[in-house]
């Protein structure tokens, strides 16, 4: 009988102890949905102001050809410990390296975010009706850095048939922090204000990251093999672009184009 | 015999230095600053004794540097024991755990220094932090044995019940350490954050277990579970068969305490990003677990093995200042203040400087004024107090203080609150501590044995600490004040009702009248206890709809009243002690766990 009353104890206890896990897990579910809800309507945030928004006119449209150059020493890159997945390992027979600092043969520079930080207040652009793809496959995120338009969708696809994380940590947005435990799972999102960047990680696979810019107009790029990004349809106009890269940080010019003008820009980051 | 006295003091200081720098590892870990210093023994080069300050408070450095500081001091410390128990120690098994100490110190600042230059891999770091807490324990048990209140109840008999508690604390002691062992694992391997939700695993109860990293990571938290049952049962174990023995119920009370403190500790390493505080505190925290534990199974060790025949006491008589302590009630003074602390920060607008003074003010004036009313308490009940084999050792029935004493002493202590907190916080404040204290000690105390009433009445005083808090806080009361009143109050009828349960005979003894003294089923103590159980429900809920916190107070604070109800209404069910026992405990639990999400959820 004794022994019958202390299990129940017992477990009246882990009752206990039940409850109170489940309610600390309402701060995860609270951080992701909480915070930031003050937030304007899509595509309006960053300054524009709805009275002055104005089309582009084709007819005058110029454009801005942005190249980012490297300079001197680039660092090594690490090859992660990515364990003894089959999936992981089996996709990387020769490892993966970090994809940080990525030098081009012409001496360029890759996974450079490109954008017009100013010049284009005042006018509307559309939200693409396309959303943005983002896959996890064979344990690494396509693509590393990525720009999205504000209210733009962005699907989050999950290639590999093995569990992935995918944790946002944003400052202006919602951060948030899904599991995707299946193959071709996939997970619509839309960022509401302008950020740069957003960090994306796997904490499954905590070598796995990337970076989402999200910009409030669609006149952004990312360099890739060549180091290059074409902004166009741009109206005449005084403009400041900036580039952003994971390692080296920020830097910005100034531009001013013509009617139907196209100008080159050259950045030149400098290694060590 | 003198000798013997000062090793064991001695050996606890080399304990409790050993807890110092498991924190400052800990943190090396948590900060990521295990190579922040490339080369050992030497610290860049220099004897490590003579690193220049400047190069000693780099970032890292200074976590890595002082650890090794720290180490070697434990080093010596451990030297020193070693050598003080081959000089006095007459126990042959005592002396040769010196030995044994001395030899895992050094092993340990070896694996420490193997792990910097073979840059932390997982097996190094992983043993090196599983034998800081084999290390640990081993300190402790030289503690305990050398501890001059080990071997007086060495003498002391063996009983069944002893040997059951020896039997569960020894395996609770097995399971922690696996635990430690398994979070070790987990640390060094980088999988703290492989399920970085908290409770479900993505929204999962069990994840694909596809990763390495997630098995070991959900294993540490398939195990909490299993740790969480031990430290449960022991205590309940502890709290029915120890018959009150001090020597246990404490340690007993402290691991339940620790361990929902850890689980807590753990969903915050995770849910804060593992930031430094939390992983750290949830590291240090978990070496206290396992420690406790051991402190149970050792003071429930009887080696010496034949129920032996009673000696006499060998505690002997407290001295003075303790009884002044005792006077003060610093249990219920300390849970006075933690609900004051509760009461002002939800009530505080500001922040910075000027608030954290105020608060500071309040809880000291509030402090002196608990104690001052515990005093009162006991003067006015000193002659009761002689009556029941609870109480009849407290330091005035006993005859070691004298009335006139404690009169003095607790009039002095509240009058000195209630002015202090009208001089430096605000007159409301004072106020409410007034009213505080006459209600409880002028009311309530006598009321005791004159009605039944009087556990309604006392709960009027146990609930107005909050209040001083947020009045310190905002000057005024509103209805979110009230509504911690009514929460405090609301939970205390349940508590003294078992309680008053548990100790039933005794108190009829003492002639006073709580209901379950004229109430020999029980059937009047069980209603009571159902009704407020079923009321704490939705005012526990209230603190939401006043917007006071969010929805993870909301479904914490529902969760925890259905369960808090269910222990209630298997009281009502089975009018048993066993049953008291487990709503007592319940409430101990539930109102810290309750509070944290208030602070935790404040918008």
């Amino acid at each position: 009988m004794s022994r019958f009353t202390a299990l129940r104890a017992a477990a009246l206890g882990s009752a206990f102890f039940g409850a109170f896990l489940v309610g600390c897990g309402g701060s995860g579910t609270s951080s992701s949905t909480g915070g930031g809800t003050t937030g304007g309507a899509s595509g309006t945030s960053g300054g524009a102001s709805t009275a002055t928004k104005r089309p582009i006119d084709p007819a005058t449209a110029g454009a801005i050809t942005v190249k980012v150059k490297f300079e001197g020493k680039a660092p090594s890159l690490e090859t992660y410990d990515i364990g003894s997945e089959k999936i992981c390992t089996e996709a990387h027979p020769n490892g993966l390296k970090e994809e940080t600092v990525i030098v081009n043969d012409d001496g360029t520079l890759a996974n450079t975010f490109v954008y017009v930080k100013s010049g284009l207040e005042g006018h509307s652009f559309d939200v693409p009706k396309d959303p943005v793809i983002f896959d996890q496959k064979g344990c690494q995120y396509l693509p590393h850095v990525f720009g999205i338009m504000v209210g733009q969708e962005l699907d989050i696809v999950n290639s590999d048939p093995i569990l992935h994380n995918v944790h946002v940590t944003a400052k202006a947005n919602d951060s948030f922090n899904e599991g995707m435990p299946t193959k071709d799972m996939t997970i619509k999102k839309k960022f509401r204000k302008q950020e740069i960047p957003v960090k994306v990680r796997c904490d499954v696979h905590n070598w796995m990251n990337a970076y989402a810019c999200v910009v409030n107009h669609p006149k952004y790029g990312v360099t890739g093999k060549d180091g290059t990004v074409k902004l166009e349809g741009l109206p005449p106009g005084d403009y400041t672009i900036e580039i952003w890269h994971e390692k080296y940080g920020t830097q910005t010019q100034k531009v001013t184009v013509g009617a139907k003008e196209t100008k080159d820009v050259t950045f030149t980051v400098k290694g060590a | 015999m003198t000798t013997n006295l000062w090793l064991g003091r001695y050996a606890k200081l080399v304990a409790g230095a050993t807890f110092l720098l498991i924190v400052a590892g800990g943190l090396v870990t948590s900060t990521g600053s295990g190579l922040s210093v490339p080369d050992w023994p030497t610290s860049f080069g220099y004897n490590m004794f003579a690193l220049p300050f400047h190069r000693w408070m780099e970032e890292g450095v200074r976590f890595e540097h002082t650890h090794r500081l720290i180490a070697s001091a434990i080093g010596m410390l451990t030297i020193g024991l070693c050598a003080a128990l081959l000089a006095v120690e007459r126990r042959r098994w005592l002396r040769v755990l010196g030995v044994v100490a001395v030899a895992a110190v050094v092993t340990q600042g070896v694996l420490g220094g193997i792990t910097v230059r073979w840059k932390l891999p997982t097996p190094i770091s992983v043993a090196h932090a599983s034998l800081a807490q084999a290390f640990f324990c081993l300190l402790t048990a030289i503690a305990t044995f050398t501890s001059a209140r080990w071997r007086a109840e060495q003498l002391e008999p063996r009983t069944k019940a002893l040997d059951r508690i020896h039997r569960l604390a020894r395996a609770t002691v097995a399971v922690v350490f696996v635990q430690l062992v398994l979070g070790a694992i987990m640390r060094h391997s980088d999988a703290g954050l492989a399920i970085s939700t908290f409770p479900l695993a993505y929204g999962m109860w069990v994840p694909p277990l596809t990763s390495a990293r997630v098995q070991i990571h959900f294993a540490h938290r398939v195990w909490a579970l299993v740790v969480a049952v031990h430290v449960v049962l022991l205590a309940v174990r502890v709290l029915r068969t120890a018959g009150g023995a001090r020597r246990l119920v404490r340690p007993a009370a402290a691991l339940l305490v620790l361990t929902a403190i850890q689980v807590s500790l753990g969903a915050a390493t995770v849910l804060s990003d593992r930031a430094v505080t939390p992983t750290t505190a949830h590291v240090a925290t978990g070496a206290l677990v396992l420690v406790t534990s051991l402190i149970l199974a050792l003071r429930s060790w009887r080696p010496a093995g034949a129920r032996a025949e009673e000696s006499p006491a060998a505690a002997g008589t407290p001295s003075r200042a303790r009884d002044y302590a005792t006077l003060t009630k610093p249990r219920v003074t300390a849970l006075v203040l933690v609900t004051t602390l509760v009461g002002y920060y939800l009530g505080a607008e500001g922040a910075g400087a000027a608030e954290g003074l105020r608060l500071l003010h309040a809880l000291l004036g509030t402090g002196l004024l608990a104690s001052g009313a515990a005093a009162l308490n006991q003067w006015l009940e000193r002659e009761h107090d002689r009556n029941m084999r609870r109480t009849a050792n407290r330091p005035l029935p006993s005859g070691r203080l004298a009335p006139i004493e404690a009169l003095l002493f607790g009039a002095g202590l509240a009058v000195a609150g209630i002015a202090y907190l009208a001089a430096t916080v605000n007159g409301l404040t004072a106020a409410i501590g007034a009213a505080t204290l006459v209600s409880y000690a002028f009311i309530y105390t006598p009321l005791k044995r004159v009605s039944s009433l009087c556990t309604i009445v006392g709960a009027v005083p146990g609930a107005l600490p909050p209040l001083m808090g947020w009045a310190a806080a905002r000057g005024a009361l509103g209805a979110e004040a009230w509504t911690l009143f009514a929460i405090l109050f609301v939970w205390q009828l349940p508590h003294f009702h078992a309680i008053a349960w548990m100790y039933r005979e005794d108190y009829t003894r003492a002639g006073y009248r709580m209901v379950s003294v004229g109430d020999p089923d029980g059937s009047a103590t069980s209603r009571q206890i159902a009704a407020f159980s079923f009321a704490l429900v939705p005012i526990s809920l209230a603190p939401a709809w006043f917007g006071m916190s969010g929805p993870v107070y909301f479904y914490g604070a529902l969760l925890l009243g259905l369960s808090h109800l269910a222990l209630g209404l298997a009281v009502v069910a089975y009018r048993s002690r066993p049953s008291a026992r487990g709503l007592f405990l319940g409430s101990l639990v539930y109102l810290p766990v309750l509070l944290g999400l208030l602070t935790i959820d404040r918008p």
